[in-house]
């Protein structure tokens, strides 16, 4: 949570430089991939190891992405923040994906969802938000029935097991 | 009673007929940490500063903190069952509380449920706890009193309808009392009071309840009570609660009287949520914020306008004014008042009433100090009579204390001095009174003018007491006609001086005491 703040300035420069034109997601990619690998993680999180041992190794494997991305894993290994890799390519992502106008909506049934189901409920969440979205299906047999859908922070729940919650609510008051 | 249980399956029939199931539509967030009755969640972008929070198992709460990623919050009572990775509601709605007339007469927790099992509290309208107080133009000077009922303070430190005086003492001298007092002295006045009650045990506010059941003044009283072993959020809020229940009655023209009891354990509980959100401590470790937490709250006691009345109510009620009076107080610590909490708090109000641990043992009580207790705005409200019979006393009284201790070492004093002397120590015995029995305005104009008019130069100092009862007893049954005009008019005209002088020698000539 605390490491969150950090990623997303990292992020934020990432996403102004490729606004600038400027080739990063394939790099990233790899670089977050790299880091985010069992082996190479504790690695990178030993204060004892050389810093630019850690920067040569990240650039090593994940080749050819570019001398910007070089100097930014040089700057992150110079100031120990090389384990937010991960971290800052999925803010990195998100971003990206905002300023593409998608978003990804989870959504939580009780029964499978069919494909001509889902295809409905994508297009008119989309044309709810005005925005292209990506639906994620989930199964929870906890809900009962009807269905939750999450965007961001949003939650639209018309689930049986809210409606009931909130019947006993009004029969208790 | 028999239950009908078809009756009952009615009402629940018709619940659900007129049950609407509409998807809800909410911005949620999730439990970070949780502890010490503060959580941190992570999400909840639209929330608002202050907003409301829902939690699981119907467990409320309040934003305080709005940060980049995460929102800090307070949760009300209970939070044990709350868990790590559970969700959060909003509910869009700001902080409220139940406000209005159907409230006197209650006991209250913080949030305006009724803790004193009289069933449901059948209020028409929610107000918000925090509201910006009335600005410069819609306010009133002072100039209406507001009668304790001591004749301490009301001969010496006069309040107005709409003033703040803070009550300062250390503990176990009298200051809930004198709050007590004021309210059993609001009886059959139309002021409707408030007594908050922060971090007191729960004894100590049955108590208060008693009190003022057995004086009937519980009718025209509304009791909020955060007591020591709820939540420290609660505590904080108490205070703001009880403003917004006093604010309904200033807004439509109608006077209102507030104790805060006491803002020091308040300030402790909002140093604790404080901390616990990991915002820096300053002095005392005390927030940064806490001037402006006790300045908005005391902001609110105002007078305001017959014109803000008006714009308030729609034109209903029409030419008058409105007030909540305000009566914080205070506890110091071996009579420290440079401390952080209370000099904040002197600034801000109109004035002090000082209470001393000395002379409460010294059987001097309500154990007023005269020379520090001060009353900024009561003098332009004080009544004719009080003014006038009043007014010599507070400065009588601080030269007293002074020859007293000078003639200490003098063995012959000169007749000009002894007389001051022996005045001062009649005037004293005379300030004294018990609890729980204020006077009207007539009683204490009869004391105090029985005083300045030297009828109690031949009367022994100890004997004043026993005197002013019988004297008192003897108004009520001979005088009945002059005490009611005194009390109507509040006016010293000849007539009544002379009434009052010719009492005071029929009661010493035939009188026992």
């Amino acid at each position: 949570m605390s490491t969150q703040v950090i990623a997303r300035r990292y992020a934020r420069a990432l996403f102004d430089l490729a606004r600038d034109g400027v080739d990063i997601e394939p790099g990233l990619a790899r670089l977050a991939e790299a880091a985010a690998h069992d082996e190479v993680r504790p690695y990178l999180a030993d204060p004892e190891l050389p810093l630019d041992a850690k920067a040569g190794l990240l650039i090593k494997l994940a080749a050819s992405s570019g001398k910007e991305l070089e100097r930014f894993v040089g700057l992150l290994c110079e100031r120990g923040k090389a384990v937010l890799l991960p971290e800052i390519h999925a803010l990195f992502d998100q971003m990206q994906r905002e300023a593409a106008d998608q978003v990804t909506a989870e959504v939580v049934v009780a029964t499978e969802l069919d494909a001509k189901k889902k295809k409905a409920l994508t297009e008119s969440l989309g044309k709810m938000l005005d925005k292209k979205v990506s639906v994620t299906v989930h199964q929870d047999k906890d809900i009962i029935g009807g269905m939750v859908v999450r965007i961001g922070d949003r939650q639209i729940d018309h689930s049986v097991r809210s409606r009931l919650e909130n019947l006993r609510r009004q029969i208790a008051a | 009673m028999k239950l009908d249980t078809a009756e009952i399956s009615s009402i629940i029939r018709d619940q659900i007929k007129g049950f609407k199931a509409e998807a809800t539509d909410a911005n949620v967030g999730r439990i970070i940490t949780i502890g010490d009755g503060v959580a941190l969640i992570y999400g909840l972008s639209g929330a608002m500063a202050g907003e409301m929070l829902e939690f699981p198992g119907d467990t409320m709460g309040m934003v305080l903190n709005l940060e980049e990623d995460c929102v800090g919050a307070v949760i009300f009572g209970e939070y044990t069952h709350l868990r790590e990775g559970d969700e959060v509601k909003c509910t869009g709605r700001i902080f409220e509380v139940p406000v209005g007339p159907e409230l006197k007469g209650r006991v209250v927790n913080a949030l305006g449920q009724p803790i004193d099992g009289k069933g449901p509290i059948e209020a028409k309208m929610n107000e918000p706890v925090e509201k910006i107080a009335p600005g410069v133009i819609w306010r009133k000077s002072v100039d209406q009193p507001m009668q304790t009922g001591i004749k301490a303070i009301d001969a010496m430190v006069p309040v107005g309808r709409g003033q703040r005086e803070l009550i300062i003492g250390d503990r176990q001298t009298g200051k809930t009392a004198i709050a007590i007092d004021t309210i059993i002295n609001q009886k059959d006045t139309g002021v409707a009071c408030i007594y908050v009650a922060v971090g007191q045990k729960a004894s100590t506010v049955a108590n208060v309840v008693q009190t003022l059941k057995e004086h009937g003044a519980l009718d025209h009283t509304i009791i909020v009570s955060a007591s020591a072993s709820e939540s420290a959020a609660l505590q904080y809020l108490a205070p703001y609660s009880g403003c917004s229940m006093g604010e309904y009655f200033r807004d439509r023209g109608e006077d209102a009287l507030i104790i805060y009891d006491d803002l020091t354990k308040q300030a402790w509980a909002y140093r604790q949520v404080s901390l616990i959100l990991r915002r820096p401590p300053g002095r005392e470790a005390y927030p940064g914020d806490v001037f402006y937490l006790h300045s908005r709250l005391l902001e609110r006691a105002s007078r305001v306008s017959e014109e803000y009345v008006e714009k308030f109510t729609d034109g209903k009620v029409k030419g008058k004014t409105g007030s909540l009076t305000a009566l914080p107080i205070i506890e110091t610590q071996e009579g420290d008042v440079s401390a952080f909490v209370p000099t904040n708090v002197i600034s801000i109000t109109d004035g002090q009433i000082f209470l001393e641990t000395s002379l409460f043992n010294a059987g001097q009580r309500p154990a007023i100090n005269a020379g520090l207790s001060v009353s900024r705005v009561g003098g332009s409200a004080q009544t004719k009579a009080m003014k006038k019979v009043g007014g010599g006393l507070r400065l009588d009284l601080a030269q007293y204390r002074e020859l007293a201790a000078f003639a200490q070492f003098a063995s012959d004093l000169d007749e000009a001095t002894r007389k001051q002397i022996d005045r001062g120590k009649r005037g004293t015995e005379l300030l004294k009174q018990d609890e729980n029995n204020p006077m009207s305005v007539a009683q204490m104009t009869a004391s105090l003018f029985a005083l300045n008019n030297g009828d109690l130069d031949d009367i022994e100092a100890s004997r004043i007491g026993d005197f002013e009862k019988a004297y008192q007893a003897y108004l009520q049954s001979d005088c009945m006609e002059l005490m009611s005009k005194l009390n109507a008019e509040g006016v010293l005209s000849d007539d009544v001086v002379k009434g009052l002088k010719k009492a005071v020698a029929d009661f010493k000539a035939k009188g026992t005491y």
